[in-house]
């Protein structure tokens, strides 16, 4: 028997399959549009899916993304890690924040880092958004997106990242000028005008000129310094955290050339003092040991060792210091060696109304 | 003779060489200490050099500007340490390393001589 589409029983049936398949197209969509709010980069919709194929590789950063006072920190380091490894290899990378429940400026600085130095040779970068609103918003206020999203990036000098309560600043000279100002700004947060903080610009100076020296083995100049300030006028705080993408403390001293006065410090210093760990290495390197065993000199020396005076002068508080596989809490006098290594240096402190200053002069 | 560095040079000193930022120790010695360090030897008079009411010092600026008179411009250590008078109330360290640098500059430079 012939079938009569046209008849109503047939009518029916077909409204009611065009109405279910514009029901699962729609939530499709729907689905679609979620997955690319959620994502960060360009072309969220297309990048996700090449992600799930395997074209981005993958980094998942851990629930707690900070690096001071985490007792893990290794977690944080691990991401570092793995984002120089592939920009290295120039591979693009999906960073997945999903899962981060705790942020802070003292990671951001080096997420921030990444991103920059990702965009300016061109690699892709994308991932996806913390499901905490509050981390969210703390990325939204670090300026990471202000960078994230400009299409067209060009590898500069120097950038300047700002909000109302967080900067970050990144240069390859000795900006004397910038950090200045950086410290005058401090102070307005901390004891309500601008001061001078002449042992904070020291650090500043001495981390400056670290990193213009002796970040990069083969060139001066090559690396960006990268600093974050975060301000917190309820606490009448100001928290710095510094990092050099260099080569680290005890990589750098161990390649040092053989006209160079460091040139074997490593071993001069295992002779005398038979230390145990790079940890006890660095006690001793920061408690001006180094300097003295090579220079015969009295005092602690350039860089780092520098930045024990201030600290001890009570130019700024709670010191941390993390390079290659050690941890410093230097304020607290502990030193945990790592289970991998942090390719570069990383320090962060604190100003306090009850740290020193002077009045301005001009 | 007098050079207080936040007048005559700048409120924000910076790194060691000129090609590494505003403000560096070399331009300092040679647009300032250099020449007035110099008059005040021939002279016989007393260069004094107030480093108080700046932003603060790196120890390379200072390095490269008072080491730099020894070690690259062959100035004599004993005249200099006659004729220079540092005032740094606000950080009174600076003026025992200064004192320092000065002496190793010297003391590197008579290893030189030695060796030749």
């Amino acid at each position: 028997m012939k079938k009569y589409f046209s008849q109503l029983k047939y009518r029916n049936f077909n409204r009611l399959q065009t109405k279910k398949s514009n029901t699962r197209r729609s939530r499709r969509l729907s689905r679609d549009h979620r997955i690319s709010k959620r994502n960060f980069g360009a072309a969220p919709k297309k990048e996700a899916r090449h992600h799930r194929k395997g074209g981005y590789k993958e980094i998942i950063a851990p629930q707690n993304f900070t690096l001071v006072g985490n007792p893990n920190p290794e977690e944080v380091v691990q991401v570092i890690n793995k984002l120089k490894y592939f920009l290295d290899k120039k591979r693009k990378v999906f960073v997945v924040l999903r899962h981060i429940t705790k942020i802070d400026t003292d990671a951001i600085v080096v997420l921030l880092a990444a991103i920059v130095r990702f965009k300016a040779l061109n690699v892709d970068f994308n991932g996806d958004f913390p499901d905490s609103w509050e981390c969210k918003k703390t990325l939204e206020e670090s300026g990471f997106f202000q960078v994230l999203f400009k299409e067209k990036f060009k590898d500069k000098p120097s950038y300047l990242l700002k909000s109302n309560t967080l900067m970050t600043h990144a240069s390859r000279a000795v900006d004397s000028a910038r950090t200045a100002k950086i410290i005058e700004n401090a102070a307005i947060t901390v004891w309500g005008e601008p001061l001078r903080c002449q042992g904070v610009q020291t650090t500043f100076l001495e981390l400056m000129q670290n990193t213009l020296n002796h970040a990069s083995l083969e060139k001066e100049g090559e690396k960006h310094w990268w600093l974050s300030v975060k301000h917190e006028p309820e606490n009448k705080k100001v928290r710095f955290a510094f990092v050099d993408y260099g080569v680290g403390v005890f990589t750098s001293l161990e390649n040092k050339p053989s006209n160079n006065k460091f040139y074997g410090a490593i071993t001069k210093m295992w002779e005398k003092f038979r230390y145990g760990d790079n940890a006890e290495l660095l006690r001793l390197i920061l408690n001006g040991e180094l300097h003295k065993t090579i220079t015969n000199e009295y005092f602690r020396g350039q860089g780092l060792p520098g930045m024990i005076d201030s600290l001890e002068e009570n130019w700024f508080s709670n010191l941390h210091i993390i390079t290659n596989n050690v941890y410093a809490n230097v304020g607290r006098n502990t030193y945990k060696l790592m289970n991998l290594s942090f390719g570069g240096t990383f320090l962060y402190w604190e100003i306090g109304a009850s740290n020193r200053n002077f009045p301005m002069t001009r | 003779m007098n050079i207080k560095i936040l007048t005559d040079f700048s409120y924000t000193p910076g790194p060691r060489y000129i090609r590494e930022g505003k403000d560096s120790g070399e331009e300092f010695r040679n647009t300032l200490l250099l020449i007035a360090i110099k008059k005040a030897i021939e002279d016989d008079e007393i260069l004094t050099v107030d480093l108080d009411g700046t932003a603060g010092y790196g120890r390379s600026f200072f390095e490269e500007s008072f080491g730099g008179l020894i070690r690259i411009e062959g100035l004599d250590y004993k005249s200099i340490d006659s004729h220079l008078n540092i005032i740094s109330d606000e950080e009174p360290e600076w003026k025992t390393k200064i004192a320092a640098y000065l002496k190793k500059a010297y003391d590197e430079s008579q290893k030189v001589v030695s060796s030749q």
